[in-house]
């Protein structure tokens, strides 16, 4: 069970960055098989799901990080989807813990995500009727600036 | 005659509300963290007659101790609703009074005066044990005078507070 | 006859840990279903992170948890050198070390503080720890002049030389919290209501405690001795020598039990770390910090905080500011599934205990 032989068990790149750091870049269809073999591998905790809005190429990218224990690896997972309609499979019946990380990907940057029933229901937000906030469109200054009152400072201090 | 005999009984009865201040025990931000070390053995509060107490039926002051999330707001107002009068709202840290370092955050509201009447504001990121003690200090001076009326604005402005939390809070009650 | 009902405890309860509130579905007094709702310190640090220049964000991320501040300095200063490619002077990891480990004993004896207090009723452990833990704040306070987010540690090392007798007074402190752990334990540890409230109480297995991702302590609680300290060593650990506590009972006696040894083995690490400290530079200079570059690229730097491990993912793009940060906190997995999965089948008296036990820190999991 060496790093090395990741690049047979996986489709996609696989690039050891340094001692404990694995790149994996893998096609939008491949995640939830590339994650199933890298859990058959010994990565068997999750540590976190995120997304990275990349607007000038009109791109998310989505990004998994895996630990594994017995080996001390970091594996980061990567995948490119369209960021038109984004929407990608749930990996919860993999990683339990993947659930809430999913939901906070639909809630902050408005990423489907299939197969989990939490997906779309509000978590950290409420009444949210915006853009999903964290998407780089969104523009949190003006947000901020229109719906919160702000205290005007006194030109002089008397 | 009864004027003067009302005035008394107002005035004894603040000087002995201020010396029995309770503080609801709830900490919205991260100001909160400065509250148990000024309750514990260093500074000991209690000295003061200021104790913290988990219902807000039976408590006198609202502590906001920081930066105030819409989420969390909704919240505040109904505890401060729930709480009796006299009541006292003191905000606590740079986040309450404009916003602080949350200034551009979509979630933080930025004055807290505009959606609760607040007595006393404590400035600072995050303001130090001694200057909570010195800010219940001046609260009970405020009391004294009778210049701690917070609740009682709530009352005459409530139009403008119920206003000012729809704009954030939607439609809400 | 029992029926089933809804209760919502919290976020403002004395037995919730923080500001997050919890859905509860009941049969008598036995929770049938458990839901967290968090979200009420949301202030969304990788948003606020993405207008800030490299220097600003420096004030900026102590605030995300504020019961043990540093550890956010630490993983922002690591992903930045190691984009940069910066090496950090020898003392620099000694006081970084010192720092994080001092801000960890803090963080338990807080943490222990309140747990008692609030879920327990025994206020005695509160008074003492709280108090004794002010005497660090003092020392903290000599570093920068703040009580509690010091901004101390910075990319390229920290930001100066630790004061002057600041390594005495430390070792004073050191001893004063060893001296004192025989009164915490006979007021809390050895409590017959606090053994009788917390052993076999909410059991995880290693395996489930695995697949959840869960770390740190309510990990170790389960056998697993996984510590980033040791696993990745950074700052100045691979230079010391420590053995990570691990308990096999997994329940929220062994929780708590082990962060007492936690707490024991961090002031040992202070006193390895204070005599081996060498003389030297404090800082490898970077150029003008309002123009800090980070190369493009992206990084995920991980520190083991007091509630398990404590990451940053940071991606750069070459410009003034950070592209994108996620901040993975370790209550995350311990409140969603763990908690949630937990609390089926116990009674609502015990919820507290349970939730006190794994503690959860909620700015984490809001951010
Ligand atoms: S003023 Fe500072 S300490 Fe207080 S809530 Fe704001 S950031 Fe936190």
């Amino acid at each position: 069970m060496e790093i090395e032989r990741l690049n047979q068990v996986i489709r996609g790149t696989v690039e050891v960055k340094r001692k404990q750091r694995v790149d994996i870049i893998v096609d939008n269809a491949d995640i939830v098989s590339a994650l199933h073999s890298l859990k058959l591998f010994g990565f068997n905790q999750l540590t976190l799901v995120t997304a990275v809005d990349w607007i000038e190429e009109q791109q998310f990218e989505v990004v998994y990080v895996l630990y594994s224990n017995a080996q001390k690896v970091v594996a980061i997972v990567k995948a490119r989807i369209p960021r038109e309609n984004p929407e990608i499979e749930t990996i919860e019946d993999l990683y339990p813990n993947a659930n809430k990380y999913e939901v906070e990907l639909t809630e902050m940057f408005g990423i489907k995500v299939r197969g989990n029933p939490d997906s779309g229901k509000p978590f950290l937000l409420e009444n949210w009727h915006d853009l999903p906030p964290m998407r780089k469109d969104f523009d949190s200054i003006k947000y901020a600036t229109e719906h919160y009152e702000a205290r005007h400072r006194k030109e002089n201090n008397d | 005659m009864d004027k003067e005999i009302e005035q008394g009984y107002n005035e004894i009865l603040e000087s002995l509300r201020k010396r029995s201040l309770w503080i609801l025990h709830y900490c919205t931000g991260c100001g909160a963290i400065e509250l148990p070390p000024t309750m514990t053995s260093r500074y000991d509060m209690g000295r003061f007659g200021i104790v913290p107490f988990v219902t807000p039926r039976q408590s006198d002051i609202l502590i906001v101790t920081g930066y105030v999330n819409i989420k969390t707001l909704r919240r505040i107002i109904t505890s401060y609703e729930q709480m009796l009068d006299p009541k006292y709202v003191i905000g606590f840290g740079s986040c309450s009074i404009n916003g602080g370092i949350y200034w551009d955050s979509h979630s933080v509201i930025k004055k807290l005066d505009s959606y609760m009447p607040v007595d006393l504001y404590i400035a600072g990121c995050m303001p130090r044990p001694e200057a909570i003690i010195h800010s219940f200090k001046h609260l009970m001076e405020l009391i004294d005078t009778g210049k701690a009326d917070g609740y009682r604005r709530y009352k005459e402005n409530y139009d403008f507070y119920r206003k000012n939390q729809r704009k954030v809070l939607g439609k809400w009650r | 006859m029992t029926k089933e009902y809804e209760l919502n405890i919290g976020p403002n309860h004395p037995g919730i840990p923080g500001n997050f509130s919890l859905h509860l579905e009941l049969e008598g007094d036995t929770i049938v279903k458990a839901n967290g709702d968090s979200g009420y310190l949301h202030r969304a640090f990788g948003k606020l992170m993405e207008h800030r220049l490299y220097l600003q964000n420096v004030a900026l991320i102590p605030r995300i948890c504020v019961i043990e501040p540093d550890i956010n300095e630490a993983v922002y200063a690591m992903a930045i050198e190691e984009l940069m490619g910066v090496k950090i002077p020898e003392r620099a990891k000694y006081i970084r070390t010192i720092i994080l480990e001092a801000a960890r004993v803090n963080a338990y004896l807080f943490g222990l503080g309140i747990f008692a207090a609030a879920t327990l009723g025994l206020y005695t452990l509160m008074q003492w720890a709280v108090g004794d833990r002010d005497y660090m704040i003092d020392l903290f306070a000599s570093l920068t002049g703040a009580r509690i987010y010091h901004m101390f540690i910075w990319p390229g090392g920290v930001r100066r030389d630790l004061p002057p007798k600041f390594e005495e007074d430390i070792l004073d402190w050191v001893k004063f919290i060893k001296d004192k752990l025989p009164d915490y334990d006979a007021v809390f540890f050895k409590n017959s209501m606090f053994l009788h409230r917390t052993k076999g109480l909410a059991t995880i297995t290693k395996e489930e405690a695995l697949s959840m991702g869960v770390t740190g302590p309510n990990l170790k609680a389960t056998g697993v001795a996984q510590d980033v300290r040791k696993d990745e060593p950074y700052a100045a650990y691979p230079y010391l020598d420590f053995e990570i506590p691990t308990m096999t009972e997994g329940d929220a006696w062994a929780r708590t039990i082990i962060r007492r040894l936690e707490l024991e083995l961090s002031l040992n690490l202070i006193e390895q770390a204070v005599k081996k400290m060498p003389k030297g530079p404090v800082w490898t200079k970077m150029p003008n910090p309002f123009k800090w570059y980070v190369p493009r690229g992206d990084a995920y730097a991980r520190v083991e905080s007091s509630g398990g491990e404590y990451g940053f993912y940071f991606v750069s793009d070459g410009g003034a500011k950070p592209y994108r940060v996620y901040v993975r906190g370790a209550s995350m997995p311990h409140m969603y599934p763990l908690a949630e999965k937990l609390l089926i089948g116990q009674k609502l008296s015990d919820a507290p205990q349970i939730l006190g036990s794994l503690n959860i820190c909620p700015p984490e999991i809001d951010r």
